[in-house]
């Protein structure tokens, strides 16, 4: 039997040394600009503002659209138009409603849905089977972590929370915010009395807004029925 | 309403899961109690986490082309509006202002005129300017109210910026002509290319339907791009300057009406257009 060895094998003197460099160089990096800044930026007309952004929302924002319409080419459509329409008009985005990225999500959501609505008119319109939209089962397989790296703690946070509610509780949550339904609507849709559909909503917020307490944003000052 | 019933009606709020009476009542609960308010931005701030939910999907890098390929083609900024109905709000600021100067005479002129006396428009030009800096010392030792002085300062800089245009020997000028809808009108629009800055300047353009504009269009191939919108006087005529920050060549020009804060695809029907020289 061969005596066991151990080693300790020495990083080469060139490749510390560059190594040190690389490290030096990257503690040189300027920090990323917050979304603060880059909205400024924004404002005065700067498209490497709009690129900045792009990058670390354009994957939140196409996955949201694309959790609602289900449909690859309209969430592109969605995702394009959501980011052109913050360029031409970035003071859509009024800071002292909240965080940007709650706004971003709440605006892809909501235009999204009403994509979503008209297509469903359209298709009953035109005979055809008015669709019915699954909820989509919560996977990381095709994630892209490194896009939204700011983002991952919360995000795990929200994950987390969502998860560990019961089923029937989780359903209502994502029928009301990925497929638009009201609470009647959910009624309808899952053969439950509208009684139990807002207990299960009431409930289910209530055990969101428990785990996430440490992970909420600082609150928003207005409250105004109107979304962006 | 029992405590429970109310935490129901706020938590489906905030997911937009309300109908519309609903809706209604509880804006008229959170409207007179405080306790309801913060309560619900409590639970909006959890509904607007809950996108975070959603699987991550990588976009396609082709996306990220296009969407800047559009971008670049849509946004004219800064542009600015100089409405001759604000010409008239500045001028009464000025009277207040104690400052006996009409101003704007070269833009009362018209393109016509001016163009047949390029002779004298240097003279205009120098008088308008020594005009100017007797308001701005005026105005400067008025200590008037801030935001009329704001107010002032940009109009001054914007017709600053118009008689540039009109003083640039190379200006590129092309007619604007009404359509049915627009009969009656006439316009004139201005490019230098040296100052990346253009002027439109339109006269008896029909009054417009309450709660409308009008909107200046500039396109390009497909592409049509907002100039911005303006109220002309009640004779309706109007003046429009033009910057763009972006490299964009109209080929045309166009006036539409176009509702208050403007359009977000050029609407009909145009009532001025004309070819860009």
């Amino acid at each position: 039997m061969a005596e066991a060895q151990s080693r300790v094998v020495q990083l080469p003197a060139s490749l510390a040394a560059a190594r040190a460099e690389r490290q030096a160089a990257e503690s040189r990096q300027p920090a990323p600009a917050t979304d603060e800044q880059l909205l400024r930026r924004l404002r005065s007309g700067q498209i490497d503002a709009l690129e900045q952004i792009y990058d670390r929302y354009s994957t939140l924002v196409y996955s949201v659209a694309l959790r609602v319409l289900h449909d690859q080419g309209l969430a592109e459509d969605m995702t394009q138009e959501v980011f052109v329409r913050l360029w031409r008009r970035p003071r859509l985005y009024d800071p002292s409603r909240g965080r940007f990225v709650s706004w971003l999500m709440s605006v892809t959501r909501n235009r999204a849905i009403d994509e979503q609505r008209r297509r469903s008119r359209r298709l009953r319109e035109e005979g055809g089977d008015s669709e019915v939209v699954q909820a989509v089962p919560s996977t990381d397989r095709f994630d892209d972590p490194s896009a939204v790296a700011a983002l991952s703690d919360e995000r795990a946070a929200v994950r987390a929370a969502v998860e560990q509610l019961p089923p029937t509780q989780r359903r209502v949550i994502e029928l009301a915010y990925f497929a638009g339904m009201t609470q009647a609507e959910i009624a309808a849709e899952t053969s439950t009395p509208i009684g139990t559909v807002k207990t299960r909503v009431r409930l289910a917020m209530r055990k969101l807004r428990d785990a996430l307490e440490q992970t909420r944003p600082p609150p928003v000052s207005e409250v105004s029925r109107s979304r962006p | 309403m029992r405590p429970q019933e109310r935490e129901e009606l706020l938590a489906a709020y905030a997911l937009d899961a309300l109908s519309g009476p609903e809706a209604d009542e509880v804006e008229a609960l959170v409207a007179g109690d405080p306790e309801a308010a913060e309560q619900l931005a409590a639970y909006r701030e959890i509904a607007d986490l809950i996108g975070l939910e959603a699987p991550l999907r990588r976009t396609d890098p082709a996306l990220r082309e296009r969407m800047l390929q559009s971008a670049q083609r849509m946004r004219p900024t800064p542009t600015r509006r100089f409405p001759a109905l604000r010409v008239a709000a500045v001028a009464a600021a000025l009277a207040v202002l104690a400052i006996g100067v009409s101003w704007g005479v070269g833009l009362q002129r018209s393109i016509d005129t001016l163009q047949q006396e390029s002779a004298s428009l240097a003279a205009i030009v120098a008088a308008d300017t020594q005009r100017i800096d007797v308001i701005e010392t005026e105005r400067v030792g008025s200590g008037g109210d801030e935001a009329v002085r704001t107010d002032v300062q940009g109009e001054i800089d914007t017709h600053r910026r118009i008689i540039a245009i009109l003083a640039d020997p190379n200006v590129q000028e092309a007619s604007l002509e009404s359509t049915e809808a627009g009969r009656g009108a006439s316009g004139r629009y201005l490019w230098s290319a040296e100052l990346g800055a253009g002027v439109v300047i339109a006269q008896q353009l029909p009054p417009l339907p309450i709660g409308t504009v009008y909107e200046l269009w500039l396109i390009e191939g497909f592409d049509e791009v907002s100039g911005g919108t303006f109220v002309p006087t009640p004779d309706g005529d109007a003046q429009v300057l033009i910057e763009l920050d972006f490299e964009f060549n109209p080929f045309s020009v166009a006036i539409t009406p176009a509702p208050v804060g403007g359009a977000e695809v050029m609407p009909q029907p145009i009532v001025l257009s004309g070819w860009v020289p």
